[in-house]
């Protein structure tokens, strides 16, 4: 019967999103577990001085937060970054796509909560380490290898969940 | 002890709903009648409601030993959001949403009238079989009355400030009603799979109508939230949370036009079936896209994977419960369908296709990203508003033009009579386009295709009314449908006219500085702090003066602080004129102390929210016609 033929296409349509959802959830999160190596660059930071990978080696740990003006989640996480500064641990922002004014005003007025903020407005350096968007953070080690990353807003219980643990 | 006892009602309530789905399944099994359900499901909605208003009373009363009271919750509070903060997190919700949906079945089995106890008792198992999933989700995995002992918190941690805000909290619960009512169709579709053919199709029509509606005004309700919450003067994001309740509110609005075919015809019964399935199944996989936070969107909830698996299992369990349940129904002999291109089976049948089409492709927008992940081991994209506007609208575009023609189609009806018709559409179709050219003026594309699609949806009804005007009897059987369609018709014009002609400008501005848009001038006069219980604002006063008729007024655009989450919020501030909104929202505060503010004009975006209150009317209409003429 004609009728049933059409009706499969759903069926398997809504099989297919099934089967999706499931690999996607049962998959291992490649961005908690895929390390990979920080890439080299030069850039310069807000306040316009250069900077390079050998920054950071100078930290056993360091996070790096993708933020920029125009994302409103980045406005939402800022106070726990904050307070995590003020617990001691540098943070390295990477401002993602943004103006470099609207930056600086932005982290007078809101505080400050990085040890000093790379400039990427092109995004060039986000898209070689894989950011899709803000607010992201990454967790290196000492050989400069991204050992954790976070997608979205980061607060005390993912922090907790996700970072304090391989930090210690 | 209180939340233990909402807990012990919680575990009743899932008992009673077992019990539900065995005396059913057992009437099936031995076709034998067990008692009326229907007490049953009376005693469960009140078992569940008790145990929500032990959860009440544990946030009220600030009882931050429950896990879930502290981590949503503040002393500093006011009551009312104290009290919507319920549903402000996952464990709640989910509270909420079996609650309502055992509402619903109560309902049902109050209202429908079957001649057969066995009948109902089938379509009320079904329902049951439901409830008994999510409440067991709920008892055993988002228990929403866990302890947090023995170190209580004395603070709590504080309602997503985005959260506290009026139309933001009855926006969840508007859209659970919407889900949660569509089980009702999906029961009385599985029940006519298993067997019962007592006036299935017109309940499902019935019972579908009214979830459509409250889903309407929910997605209504938050895109309104959004646009003068979020600060950005937008109203619709193709946001996969936004997205993953329109999937549903697409698939209903086909399964309410399909299950008249049903009713009236005894035609496409399959896909009326099919369709109630689906828009369950839909809402479902919805909820499990917003609960397992697997898409980033301004609504995520934070949700371990381990619980969005359970949530996709059971959902996956439901599916292939229903879709065997589809193909094991006997089939009947079909009957030669037989009706002409211009009747209203083939109408409806178009409008049928283009609503699920319109469906699939938001839902493969929104899963896409994670398609892509997969498929190419871990690289991410977005999906955003060119991709959905360039695949939506062209359907949309012909959408409207079978809906607007549809209307005056006739069932089984030969192409002969037709030529009047047909001429007294395209004639009011092309006045409306002239009148509404005149009004708007400066097309662009995308606004000639809406004033077109307007211009049907309009002509249609006219023409309609004007055929039926001597006839009032059916003008009023069909008062719901007029609703819902002119409701379309002002949306997408709303839709057309503030995409094209809004005017935006952000300014840097000092106390005393002024700057112009539109017709308007606006000056920063005034600057002040409100300390309230849990936030303070920076609020600016800015004067505006309307120089089209010499009118002058003020604005108080804020920001506040949230200091429990250390959250800053952007509360824009908004006239509303007959022809369109003014719209300040201040971003943020410079060194100077000047700010930058941002202004924007948007033309009758109202029609938007007119357009949706239209359709939930409409709704409400013709099921209040309905029980009136039975």
């Amino acid at each position: 019967m004609k009728g049933l033929k059409i009706i499969l296409i759903p069926i398997i349509l809504f099989i297919f999103v099934f089967a999706i959802l499931f690999a996607y959830l049962v998959m291992p999160k490649n961005d908690s577990i895929r390390e990979s190596n920080f890439p080299n660059f030069s850039m310069t930071d807000l306040r316009g001085n250069s900077v390079d990978q050998d920054f950071f080696f100078l930290d056993e740990y360091k996070v790096l937060n993708v933020w920029a003006t125009w994302c409103v989640n980045c406005k939402l996480e800022h106070g726990f970054l904050m307070d995590l500064q003020s617990e001691g641990i540098r943070i390295i922002g990477l401002n993602y796509k943004d103006n470099k004014s609207k930056a600086i005003k932005w982290l007078n007025q809101f505080g400050n909560p990085y040890w000093f903020s790379i400039f990427d407005p092109e995004g060039s350096l986000g898209i070689e380490i894989g950011v899709a968007g803000a607010p992201e953070t990454y967790l290196l080690n000492k050989d400069n290898t991204i050992i954790q990353k976070h997608i979205g807003i980061v607060n005390s219980e993912i922090w907790d969940k996700k970072f304090k643990e391989l930090i210690k | 002890m209180l939340p233990e006892i909402g807990n012990f009602f919680l575990i009743l309530s899932f008992m009673t709903a077992c019990f539900i789905f065995l005396l059913s399944s057992y009437a099936y099994y031995f076709n034998k009648d067990v008692l009326d359900l229907s007490r049953l499901t009376f005693l469960n909605t009140i078992f569940i409601l008790t145990s929500f208003i032990f959860l009440e009373i544990a946030f009220l009363s600030d009882d931050f030993s429950v896990l879930y009271v502290a981590s949503n919750s503040n002393p500093l509070l006011p009551n009312y959001f104290k009290f919507a903060a319920l549903w402000g997190g996952h464990e709640g919700s989910m509270l909420l949403f079996i609650l309502i949906l055992s509402i619903w079945i109560s309902l049902f089995s109050y209202f429908s009238k079957y001649s057969k106890t066995y009948d109902k008792n089938m379509v009320l198992g079904f329902a049951g079989l439901i409830f008994l999933c999510f409440s067991g989700f709920t008892f055993f995995s988002s228990n929403p009355f866990e302890r947090l002992l023995p170190i209580a918190s004395a603070m709590g941690t504080d309602l997503n400030p985005l959260l506290q805000d009026i139309a933001f909290t009855i926006h969840p619960p508007m859209l659970y009603f919407g889900y949660a009512g569509l089980v009702i169709p999906f029961a009385l579709a599985l029940a006519k799979c298993a067997g019962v053919n007592y006036a299935w199709a017109s309940n499902i029509r019935t019972w579908t109508i009214l979830p459509w509606s409250f889903l309407t005004i929910g997605i209504a309700l938050g895109s309104w939230w959004a646009y003068y919450e979020l600060g950005w003067g937008g109203w619709w994001f193709w946001d996969p949370v936004e997205n993953s309740s329109l999937i549903p509110w697409l698939l209903s609005t086909a399964l309410i036009h399909s299950a008249i075919v049903s009713d009236k015809r005894n035609l496409f019964n399959n896909w009326t079936i099919m369709l109630a399935i689906l828009g369950v199944i839909g809402s479902f996989i919805g909820m499990f896209l917003v609960r397992s936070g697997i898409l980033t969107s301004v609504h995520t909830f934070a949700l371990d994977p381990e619980r969005g698996l359970i949530l996709l299992t059971l959902t996956f369990g439901i599916t292939l419960y229903a879709f065997v349940l589809f193909f094991r129904m006997p089939k009947n002999k079909i009957k030669e369908p037989i009706y002409s291109f211009f009747s209203k089976e083939f109408f409806l049948l178009i409008n049928n296709a283009l609503l699920v089409i319109l469906a699939v492709i938001i839902l493969f927008g929104t899963i896409y990203p994670i398609i892509y992940d997969i498929f190419t081991g871990g690289k991410s994209i977005t999906v955003g508003a060119p991709y959905f506007n360039a695949v939506t609208v062209p359907i949309a575009f012909f959408l409207a033009f079978f809906q607007g023609y549809g209307v005056l189609t006739n069932w089984n009806e030969s192409k002969t009579n037709n030529k009047l018709y047909i001429i007294s559409f395209f004639l009011v179709l092309i006045l409306s386009l002239i009148f509404s050219y005149f009004l708007f003026q400066k097309p662009d594309i995308f606004v000639i295709a809406s004033y077109l699609m307007f211009s049907a949806l309009v002509a249609g009804l006219f023409v309609y009314i004007y055929l039926n005007l001597n006839n009032s009897k059916i003008l009023l059987n069909n008062i719901g449908m007029i609703f819902a369609h002119a409701g379309i018709a002002i949306m997408i014009l709303g839709i057309g006219v503030v995409s094209s002609f809004s005017l935006s400008t952000e300014v840097i501005i000092g106390k005393g500085e002024s700057t112009n848009i539109g017709d308007y001038n606006l000056t920063l006069t005034n600057e002040y702090l409100e300390k309230h219980s849990n936030y303070y604002s920076e609020i600016a006063e800015f004067e505006v003066i309307d120089s089209s008729n010499e009118s002058a007024f003020s604005l108080f655009p804020e920001k506040s602080y949230y200091p429990a989450s250390s959250n800053v919020m952007t509360e824009s501030a908004i006239r509303i004129t007959p022809k369109h909104d003014l719209y300040i929202s201040l971003s943020e505060k410079l060194d100077s102390e000047k700010w930058i503010a941002k202004i924007q004009i948007k033309p009758f975006v109202r029609l938007i929210w007119l357009g949706a209150i239209l359709m939930m009317l409409g709704g409400f209409f013709s099921i209040f016609r309905k029980s009136l003429t039975r």
